[in-house]
């Protein structure tokens, strides 16, 4: 498979744009570039002309961050212990959670035995029970009463 | 930003997520990893290194704030850090236009004396009045590639335009700087 070739007026133009060092290039043109620069004496002379660019650039220089800036920045940061403390926080909020959960599941199993056991009477209990006999046993239990005094 | 970057992992990530839990040793870290470059992007861009230490503090106060929702995979942590910048330091730029003042100081450097320490820092400050002189976005071009030395599809990233976009903003403000400092190339 052959390699893309380049031509001197986009190589011209890539080290106008990106300068002499063509690891800065857009990396799909990095290939074909190096092939042009190897073989054309009017490419190396580009890159020459942008690497002389470049050195005058590199003159810019701009003092290092002082120290109290770094400090201010510092001061400024989150602290550890306010991320401990929304930890703790959060811990506890869960733990809450967590024992009202429980409150309700206990609140739950009284319920669910509660409504068993209803169940367990209805089931063994008469089919159906009307008003009427229930008088009717209520009847029977005073008399027994009045007869035994 | 929600450009998903093309470079894979982002490589300040773990020490982001160090930062997020409140590592003291990575708040540390990442200071000294991104200050320096953050000090040169907001120097170059403002001219003015005292307004730059001010823009540098306020973008990293964003940082902290930032850090614990940060959302991995969407775009590249200093992509994100370099655009915040740049956006403190046109607030700032357009402030100086509506309310002028006096021109920012040149920079010196305090341990200067010998002639040579001289032409070097005359020399910077022609360089820096030049970039000071093209027209916004072909400086900006110019200190995202050259000197921060993001790659294209970064750099292209934090301006918001193409990467044929960013090509065309570098060779413009390079040929104008080329021309404007003839005289210091040798």
């Amino acid at each position: 498979m052959s390699r893309p070739q380049m031509s001197l007026e986009r190589f011209a133009a890539l080290a106008d744009a990106f300068g002499a060092d063509m690891r800065r290039w857009p990396v799909a043109k990095r290939l074909a570039a190096q092939d042009l620069a190897q073989v054309s004496a009017r490419a190396r002379t580009c890159l020459a002309e942008a690497d002389a660019l470049d050195a005058v650039l590199d003159q810019s220089r701009v003092t290092a961050p002082s120290p109290e800036l770094y400090q201010r920045i510092l001061a400024q940061a989150p602290k550890p212990r306010m991320i401990r403390l929304r930890a703790a926080g959060a811990t506890s909020a869960r733990s809450r959670l967590l024992r009202w959960l429980a409150g309700l599941g206990a609140v739950g199993v009284l319920t669910c035995g509660a409504v068993a056991g209803a169940a367990v009477v209805a089931v063994a209990g008469p089919s159906h029970v009307d008003s009427d006999s229930l008088t009717g046993l209520y009847d029977q239990t005073n008399s027994l009463d009045a007869g035994g005094a | 930003m929600n450009r998903r970057d093309k470079g894979g992992v982002d490589p300040d990530e773990a020490l982001l997520r160090r930062v997020a839990a409140g590592d003291p040793a990575a708040i540390q870290a990442l200071i000294a990893r991104k200050l320096p470059r953050i000090c040169a992007l907001a120097t170059r861009t403002l001219g003015d290194p005292t307004e730059a230490e001010d823009v540098a503090q306020e973008a990293f106060l964003r940082v902290w704030r930032q850090a614990p929702k940060w959302r991995f995979g969407e775009a590249k942590f200093d992509t994100w850090l370099h655009r915040v910048t740049l956006n403190l330091c046109y607030d700032r730029l357009r402030r100086r236009r509506e309310q002028p003042t006096a021109e920012p100081p040149e920079q010196t450097d305090p341990a200067l004396g010998a002639d040579v320490e001289l032409e070097m820092m005359q020399a910077s400050n022609r360089v820096q009045a030049a970039l000071s002189e093209l027209p916004e976005r072909q400086r900006d071009a110019i200190v995202l590639h050259h000197y921060q030395e993001l790659s294209n599809i970064d750099a292209a990233a934090v301006l918001g335009v193409s990467v044929d976009a960013l090509e065309s903003l570098l060779a413009r403000g390079r040929r104008a700087l080329r021309a404007r400092l003839q005289g210091l190339q040798s």
